[in-house]
């Protein structure tokens, strides 16, 4: 397959307004009692060949973001576009094209391969499943991905617990670039990783980029892995993005309280800079009963009246980079 | 900050000499850990940094004979605390020992509380094993423990189950019932690793002040170097069942000495650093069953890979400067003169080695 170049689209993927809701069932007829809003009004643009990176803790719905936009989980609304087709809208033959555009790298490379397939079969299933390629041409293509990704070829043959974590990975990484995708979504793709390792994964996935000009939903918890490989970064708090920029404006410039938090609590890897930290009281709300208002306003350390009634919507702060906030009291604080 | 001298400290609580532990695994002997001796001073944090299978939680283990045995087995060494040695004393004494005087938490808050008891039967059990308390007494102590750790509602929520708790409160219990019997040394073995790094700051914080207040020492395993920078006072960095590093944690970020730790701290991504491309160690983690010849970090280093003395000698590991020990043959100061002539005579003129 071709890749098109030359596309005069700006943007390769465009999320408007959209959300993921689960519904909870009670009682002996499964009665709906009620919503786990995991996506609540989301919305954002990737440019193609761009890494936007998707920050959050645990249970902020980022994970539910990229399955959601591969259509592998139905949204409950709004719209996904994709290099000029609607996601949500096409027949599933169609979709089934799409596919090939678009993978996923997931995060723990211990249950996701499959134990009882070669590297071959793993690496190669999807090519059988899309008739790309059979026999020789097959296990062509796949010793060719082997290496592109740093295994040997004779690697093939053998089954995934033989190799290490990092290598794991490497194969997961092969897999989804066997279809020549154009959009990969990372779900925590180095987080289960050694710091060693890590760094080498991080480089190659810059390297396939470079190469064949892929895009990235780069998801993960880790702002520093986020700020070093992402273009721009969304940070999401109970299901809802609270800060859009670049990522060399975001840390330096945070406005979001949130951000900010999240920003000072990560440890440094420098023992003279002990800082002094914003530490958030309590946890993050369940998302099946999420505050009123804006949805951080519990935590926040500036938090008025009015936010607990009613969120600002996403607002351009100044007039320089794109830094859009969703916080009533971030000009004050930037004062 | 850090000023203690790890190796000649007078209060020392801890110490671990030339520890090896092994596996017997149906693929043959695993050396988990190799000669490893480390220090753990009174009121003091010590780091043990190191990746997955370097030994690290496993040292941690046999302090408190946790290793199952079989297959595991503490093959030689010393575990003095207080004087005592734990390798050989009895199972009674470890029993009055474990929980009491010495206790751990751990890294999973999911799985390290049993899920069919309230956290308050788990509490109170530790406490009516090691002190004077019994039934009402050791309940409202559970009670204060819960409030120590920054449990809201603690009479409450003592009558609660673990799965009626978040991951962040779980390891305050956890924290909680580790502190309940007053222990004057806690390891903790990546305490805060399944959490979100906000509550990962809370349950640091958190530590660091009951430490303060109640002048225990810490002994914390970890692969998060920035962790370690804002927590330790020491540090101990392990690779492949050895010891390659000791020293104050200044020293160790300030001026790492063993190529294997400088590999560690470049290959981070910093935040608001505009670096292109990360440094990279090559290679991967040696397997524990095939452990290479002479220094175990020679395939992956950049000085040692083609290096005839590192593919065939191991160093031990030395003082080098005061407070600091390395265990590489090319760290300043490592080699006695004999060393050195011994080598250049042998194998011709040293690398040079740049930077």
């Amino acid at each position: 397959m071709k890749r098109n170049m030359e596309s005069t689209k700006k943007y390769l993927v465009d999320v408007k307004g959209l959300k993921t809701y689960f519904p909870i069932k009670r009682g002996l007829f499964s009665r709906v009692v009620g919503h786990v809003k995991a996506v609540d009004g989301v919305s954002f643009k990737i440019q193609a060949g761009k890494t936007l990176g998707l920050v959050g803790e645990s249970g902020c719905g980022k994970t539910t973001v990229g399955r959601t936009i591969l259509r592998l989980i139905n949204a409950t609304d709004g719209k996904v576009t994709f290099d000029g087709s609607d996601v949500f809208g096409l027949p599933s033959k169609e979709m089934r094209k799409l596919r090939c555009d678009m993978q996923l790298i997931f995060q723990d490379p211990y249950s996701s391969l499959n134990p009882r397939m070669t590297v071959a079969n793993i690496v190669g299933e999807s090519l059988t499943a899309h008739k790309m390629a059979t026999g020789r041409q097959r296990r062509k293509k796949v010793a060719e991905l082997l290496e592109r990704v740093g295994l040997s070829p004779h690697h093939s043959s053998r089954y995934p617990h033989e190799f290490s974590g990092g290598q794991r990975q490497r194969i997961g990484i092969a897999r989804a670039l066997a279809l020549d995708p154009k959009f990969i979504v990372c779900d925590e793709a180095v987080s289960a990783l050694d710091v060693s390792i890590q760094s080498q994964i991080i480089n190659l996935l810059q390297d396939l980029q470079d190469e064949m000009s892929l895009t990235y939903l780069f998801i993960a918890h880790d702002l520093a892995v986020v700020e070093h490989i992402s273009d721009y970064v969304a940070v999401m708090y109970l299901g809802k993005i609270v800060e859009y920029t670049s990522s060399r404006e975001l840390y330096k410039n945070p406005l979001h309280p949130y951000t900010r938090a999240l920003m000072s609590a990560i440890p440094m890897p420098d023992p003279h800079r002990r800082q002094q930290r914003i530490v958030l009281g309590g946890e993050v709300p369940s998302p099946s009963n999420p505050p009123s208002g804006c949805p951080f306003h519990p935590r926040c350390p500036m938090a008025e009246q009015r936010c607990s009634v009613e969120m600002q919507e996403l607002k351009q702060q100044g007039d320089g980079v794109e830094h859009i906030v969703a916080c009533w009291k971030c000009k004050e604080w930037n004062t | 900050m850090a000023e203690t001298i790890l190796m000649n400290d007078n209060d020392v609580l801890l110490s671990i000499r030339d520890l090896s532990v092994t596996f017997h695994t149906d693929e043959g002997l695993v050396r988990a850990v190799n000669g490893v001796s480390y220090d753990v001073c009174a009121g003091k944090t010590l780091a043990v940094v190191g990746e997955s299978g370097c030994g690290k939680s496993v040292t941690a283990l046999s302090v408190l004979r946790l290793i199952p045995d079989p297959p595991g087995k503490i093959a030689g060494g010393e575990i003095l605390f207080r004087g005592t040695d734990l390798v050989t004393a009895d199972e009674k004494y470890m029993q009055s020992i474990r929980g009491n005087e010495i206790a751990m938490i751990f890294q999973e808050p999911m799985t390290s509380l049993n899920p069919v008891y309230t956290v308050g039967d788990q509490i109170v059990e530790a406490i009516e094993q090691h002190q004077d308390k019994k039934g009402p007494a050791a309940w409202s102590h559970a009670v204060e423990m819960l409030k120590q750790v920054g449990i809201a509602d603690p009479e409450q929520r003592v009558m609660e189950y673990p799965h009626q708790m978040s991951g962040g409160m779980r390891q305050r219990v956890i924290i909680a019932m580790s502190l309940s019997c007053d222990p004057s040394l806690i390891i903790a073995d990546e305490p805060t690793t399944a959490l979100d790094v906000t509550i990962q700051a809370q349950i640091l914080e958190l530590l660091r002040d009951l430490q303060k207040k109640n002048n225990m020492s810490v002994v914390l395993i970890t692969h998060d170097l920035g962790v370690v920078a804002e927590n330790a006072d020491d540090v101990v960095v392990m690779y492949a069942s050895r010891i390659v590093e000791t020293g104050d944690v200044a020293g160790i970020f300030d001026d790492p000495l063993h190529p294997y730790t400088q590999g560690l701290l470049r290959s981070l991504p910093r935040v608001g650093s505009v670096q292109e491309r990360l440094e990279v160690i090559g290679g991967t983690v040696p397997d524990p069953l095939a452990f290479p010849d002479g220094c175990k970090f020679h395939p992956r280093c950049p000085i040692g890979s083609d290096e005839p003395r590192c593919m065939t000698v191991e160093p031990e590991l030395r003082e080098v400067k005061p407070g600091r020990c390395s265990a590489c043959w090319y760290t300043p100061g490592y080699e006695t003169k004999e060393e050195f002539e011994l080598y250049e005579t042998k194998y011709g003129k040293h690398k040079e080695i740049s930077g």
